[in-house]
């Protein structure tokens, strides 16, 4: 039988959840925490496949190595740019090589695997990105959304101007702090907002008239989530998405948007407007949990699974 | 205007910006060295293309002016395989600069995630060889048993690098070097079947080619003068199938502009090792008087890759 690895911390929602569901149906799983996955893994692989290519892990106590060839899939909840390399572990002045040398190790690991990756990594992308972004914009254009305008700030009083000028409702990407996008309205707004741009540059668009919406690409499934109307009005980190149901067709925009920055799980962020002309926000390979309502969690873990385990349609 | 990203004591900054200005181009460098690092940048977009104007460097440049950009270094470098960085200027900056690059429809050199490709040696080589081109046999390995093993399976004839970005000197693995495979359960190693055969540059700029064949006896011929060897360096023609992969390849990895190392071995197969996102061409026009610099300039005045 094969194995599922987890590459994620016991604070990750997802990978918590995919793993307590292959226990539950005693299907072999096994996690990696950050901090102790250069220790567990030793990698070896033949970039071609035809030889031994194993992983071996010791995270559970006891050796154990597994065969690529025996693994199921892959969830990578991990921030590989930013690996653990243990204190002790190698010498002070060799530390930033090592772990540039094993994050690109994982990197083309992943990349060389031919079970289901979610989500492979690709060098030098975000986690969070624009639509201003160069493959974001090639992508959005090709599965048919509207990419709204924007501006890049790294001064908050333009960044209040700017907010001022759109009725203060904005959406804020910050960059490079690998906090995604949020939704700022009024006061509260502000604060945000502020703060944000005090860590670094940020990227403010206006939100455009229309429905608020957020998809969640998993494989082959698209699931809606929309947020509770009594929240609809606070900002985004504040609210909370229920499960909802997508029109074929703009599931199938969503689906095409993943496959082209090839994401197997990707949320989408999204205005669905008047005359069903739909605006992309932003695009994420690591889609928030926290923001999920119980249901909406559950549904897209079970999504998750399906493709780890192959039994997504 | 033509954007130069880089110090300009870079020596191929130096020498873009004497070749534009020798046409008269109206350019402006951004070197991470001399630009105030708590200026903020700002510019805005419709969503397809770039709108008003570039606030940088107590400049305001018209972002319907900019024809074209070259990037070579924007002061925070990426090092990691996955985008991880290094201090080296203002973060903030920086992120700045490289979003308003994305956000540029025009025709770049090159791009970020382009150039992060060889950040991972093995994940460049997976999409290298789905370009059709022979790879050598690569073990990437913690295991010592499993690095003695290839070592013998090829008979010594084996080489190791790094597999990150990190400028490493590539090496013949010796008898001397079994003795210190214990060091890999920290580390992983990459090794290579070494390849006998004559090294090959290849520069492509846009659909343009520059061969150099390089005879080294050197395991790298960048530094043969370290261990003795000669080397000699002279431009040649391609055969027209690998020459076309190169640009194929090329482009598919979304860059404009590449150093491909490829080596033909005794059988007349190219073999290609990497795709080299910012190459130093200037040492390989010194020697072989091949005008690289010129075609990049070409193209940077042009706006585009297509005639």
């Amino acid at each position: 039988m094969g194995v599922i690895l987890l590459l994620a911390d016991s604070g990750d929602g997802w990978a918590l959840q995919v793993e307590q569901t292959f226990l539950r149906r005693h299907q072999a799983v096994q996690r990696i925490e950050s901090k102790s996955l250069v220790e567990s893994l030793a990698l070896n692989w033949r970039l071609d496949g035809s030889v031994h290519s194993a992983i071996l892990s010791t995270a559970l106590g006891s050796p154990q190595e597994n065969s690529c060839a025996e693994l199921l899939g892959v969830l990578v909840r991990t921030n590989l740019a930013a690996l653990e390399i243990p204190d002790g572990f190698v010498a002070p002045g060799d530390r930033d090589y090592v772990q540039m040398e094993w994050s690109a190790a994982l990197c083309g690991w992943l990349k060389a695997l031919t079970c289901p990756v979610v989500n492979t990594i690709v060098p030098g992308r975000s986690a969070n990105l624009p639509p201003s972004h160069g493959s974001v914009r090639m992508a959005l254009g090709q599965a048919g959304f509207i990419a709204s305008p924007q501006v890049l700030v790294s001064d908050s009083s333009r960044a209040m101007d700017w907010f001022d000028r759109w009725k203060r409702r904005a959406f804020l990407l910050p960059l490079g702090t690998g906090h995604g996008l949020q939704y700022l309205q009024g006061v509260g707004g502000h604060e945000v907002m502020a703060e944000a741009i005090l860590a670094g540059p940020a990227i403010l668009q206006p939100v455009p008239e229309g429905t608020r919406l957020r998809a969640f690409v998993v494989g082959n499934a698209v699931v809606g989530g929309v947020w509770r109307s009594a929240v609809q009005d606070r900002c985004l980190r504040e609210a909370v998405l229920d499960a909802t149901t997508l029109p074929p067709g703009l599931s199938q925009q969503c689906r095409k948007l993943a496959r082209h920055l090839d994401l197997v799980f990707a949320q989408i962020d999204l205005v669905w407007g008047r005359d069903e002309v739909t605006f992309c926000q932003g695009v994420s390979s690591s889609p928030d949990y926290w923001s999920c309502s119980d249901a909406l969690r559950g549904l897209l873990v079970r999504h998750l699974v399906a493709v780890l385990d192959h039994t997504q349609e | 205007m033509i954007l130069l990203f880089g110090r300009i004591a870079d020596p191929i900054i130096a020498s873009l910006t004497v070749q534009l200005a020798a046409r008269s181009t109206d350019l402006m460098v951004i070197d991470p060295a001399h630009s105030p690092v708590d200026e903020a940048v700002e510019w805005e977009s419709d969503g397809n293309a770039l709108l008003g104007f570039l606030r940088i460097d107590r400049r305001a440049i018209d972002a319907s002016s900019i024809r074209s950009m070259y990037v070579r270094e924007i002061g925070w470098a990426v090092t990691g395989a996955t985008g991880g960085q290094t201090p080296g200027g203002s973060r903030a900056r920086a992120e700045s600069l490289w979003a308003f690059i994305e956000a540029y429809g025009g025709l770049v050199i090159n791009r970020r995630i382009a150039g992060c490709t060889n950040a991972s040696k093995p994940y460049q080589l997976e999409l290298i060889r789905k370009q059709g081109f022979h790879v050598p046999q690569t073990l990437v390995t913690t295991d010592p048993e499993a690095a003695r093993l290839f070592w013998e399976e090829f008979g010594g004839a084996v080489i190791y690098k790094s597999l990150s970005a990190e400028r490493s000197i590539v090496k013949r693995m010796t008898v001397a070097d079994i003795g210190r495979l214990g060091l890999l359960h920290t580390c992983p190693l990459q090794l290579q079947e070494f390849i006998p055969g004559v090294d090959v540059r290849v520069h492509v700029v846009g659909e343009r080619i520059f061969a150099t064949e390089i005879r080294s006896e050197a395991a790298d011929y960048r530094y043969a003068e370290r261990v003795g060897a000669g080397r000699e360096m002279r431009p040649i023609d391609l055969p027209p199938d690998v020459a076309a992969r190169c640009v194929t390849l090329t482009k598919s990895l979304g860059l404009v502009v590449a150093g491909v190392d490829l080596r033909r071995a005794a059988d007349g197969e190219y073999y290609c090792f990497e795709a080299n996102p910012s190459p130093a061409f200037l040492w390989f026009e010194d020697m072989t008087g091949q005008r690289i610099g010129e075609a990049i300039v070409e193209l940077l005045c042009r706006g585009t890759v297509w005639n």
